[in-house]
């Protein structure tokens, strides 16, 4: 008979193991991580059923929830959880190979927003605050939202008009080659 | 006391009144702040969000350079600290990544709520106070990024901090007590899902309004940025105006200790101080 804890993901997406394994497998549905957790409200999987399809190998569901790009990493959950469970850090490992297998899910934004940041940190070394602005309205197609806003920063002299180039730029360059953005 | 400065991206940029409060603050106190030479960024909320290896070496690299100098270092930005001090974790516990960058923890990461707590310079610092913030009901505002994650960041109590209490206490300030210390603002979800984020953030806002805060005060710049920036936007849901300004500790330190430049902080934030303070005679 199949034991469930050796389920391998169908996909792409490998389940946690190792350490990740070991950690989450302690969960005893106690429920106090969704309880707490500030956007439970809006989620379609709570943190408690991820931890649990986390422990089952059953990662393609987290994969295509909302839920996954929906977590604020706060770490509420992990301060609280009697088990040191870490939502984020079980969403980290697939939210990864999400992004480096370039798979479609929901709130696409929301990675599409964390890709455009490193893209600006791996160009300029440091955060050009207007262009990760700009190349993140491109890609969204967004170019409205926040327009009075992002004018009103600009009079205030929040936002700078030329990106800085420190000189460690090659060497976070070279970090970024052994990354999955290269 | 001479520490090596991380300012990072965002108090090189959007959160400069954080920048020139902190590093104000800290000569006041005769702490010489030296900027870390070189330094890049530390991959802030979005690296641990796609990529392992840029999660910890972004930041593993500049706490190699702070390390070759042989001084604590000092990053005021919840954000960046977290991440340095989470890649040094990491380096203990991960052989691959120690050999690309040999970090060897002799040197400390602080924040700079934990740099000002110190008693020594909490007691010089109660003892320079020219203008005690007398009259002035404050919320204080820590978010989750001074206390979570505990097992990385060891604060005291990660449910109820006191730090900030307890030097705005030595600012002369009326400290209240209230709920919503440590929960999340939204941040991370700021330009992505500006919706959830405005009902998250509406809930601190009414809740420092229940207490009859006159201001809530922070020391991060995500914070600060996301509640600062989006009263508006909550002003137009509601139909109710939402005027609560969200002032870093660092620049009520600026007005306690007399500082002249306190004032020019200020038009940098959306909602300013400005109109509260005088009206209790403190700028
Ligand atoms: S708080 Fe911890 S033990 Fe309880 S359900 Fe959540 S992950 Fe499981
Ligand atoms: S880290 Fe994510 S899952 Fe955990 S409480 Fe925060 S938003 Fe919820």
């Amino acid at each position: 008979m199949e034991q469930s804890n050796m389920r391998a993901s169908s996909g792409k997406v490998t389940a946690p193991a190792g350490e990740l394994a070991s950690v989450i497998n302690g969960c005893y549905q106690c429920g106090k991580c969704s309880a707490g957790c500030p956007v439970a409200s809006e989620m379609d999987l709570l943190p408690h059923q991820m931890v649990r399809l986390g422990v089952l190998g059953d990662v393609e569901r987290i994969v295509s929830s909302q839920s996954i790009w929906l977590c604020l990493t706060c770490h509420t959950c992990g301060a609280r959880c009697p088990n040191g469970i870490d939502v984020p850090a079980l969403l980290d490992h697939i939210r990864h190979q999400v992004v480096a297998g370039k798979i479609e899910t929901q709130q696409p934004q929301v990675p599409a927003f964390h890709t455009t940041f490193m893209q600006n940190v791996r160009r300029f070394g440091r955060v050009h605050e207007l262009s990760l602005v700009g190349m993140y309205k491109m890609k969204t197609k967004t170019w409205f939202a926040d327009m009075k806003l992002g004018l009103e920063m600009f009079r205030k002299g929040k936002m700078h008009i030329m990106p800085k180039f420190p000189f460690g730029n090659n060497a976070v360059k070279e970090i970024f080659k052994k990354s999955s953005l290269k | 006391m001479e520490l090596s400065y991380y300012p990072g991206c965002t108090l090189t940029g959007s959160a400069q009144e954080l920048n020139e409060s902190f590093t104000n603050a800290a000569s006041a106190l005769g702490i010489t702040l030296k900027e870390l030479p070189d330094w890049t960024c530390c991959g802030a909320s979005s690296a641990h969000m796609v990529d392992a290896y840029l999660e910890s070496a972004l930041p593993a690299r500049d706490l190699l350079l702070a390390e070759e100098l042989a001084r604590d270092v000092v990053a005021p930005c919840a954000a960046c600290h977290l991440r340095l001090k989470a890649a040094a974790h990491r380096i203990g516990e991960d052989e691959a990544l120690r050999r690309d960058f040999p970090f060897k923890g002799e040197i400390k990461v602080l924040s700079g709520l934990e740099l000002f707590h110190r008693d020594e310079l909490r007691a010089a610092l109660k003892s320079k106070v020219v203008k005690p913030l007398e009259g002035l009901r404050v919320v204080p505002y820590y978010g989750c990024l001074a206390v979570r994650p505990p097992e990385i960041l060891q604060p005291a109590d990660p449910e109820n901090p006191m730090e900030m209490d307890r030097l705005l206490e030595a600012l002369g300030a009326e400290v209240l007590d209230w709920p919503y210390k440590t929960d999340c603002c939204g941040g991370s979800l700021a330009l992505t899902r500006t919706d959830l984020v405005l009902k998250l953030s509406r809930k601190l806002l009414d809740m420092a309004l229940m207490v009859d805060a006159d201001v809530m005060v922070t020391f991060c710049p995500m914070c600060q940025a996301n509640l600062d920036t989006r009263q508006e936007d909550i002003s137009r849901e509601t139909g109710h105006a939402y005027q609560i300004p969200i002032v870093y500790l660092t620049e009520l330190m600026g007005v306690a200790l007399g500082n002249p430049q306190a004032r020019s902080w200020f038009g940098k934030h959306l909602v300013s101080p400005e109109r509260i303070l005088a009206s209790k005679g403190l700028i």
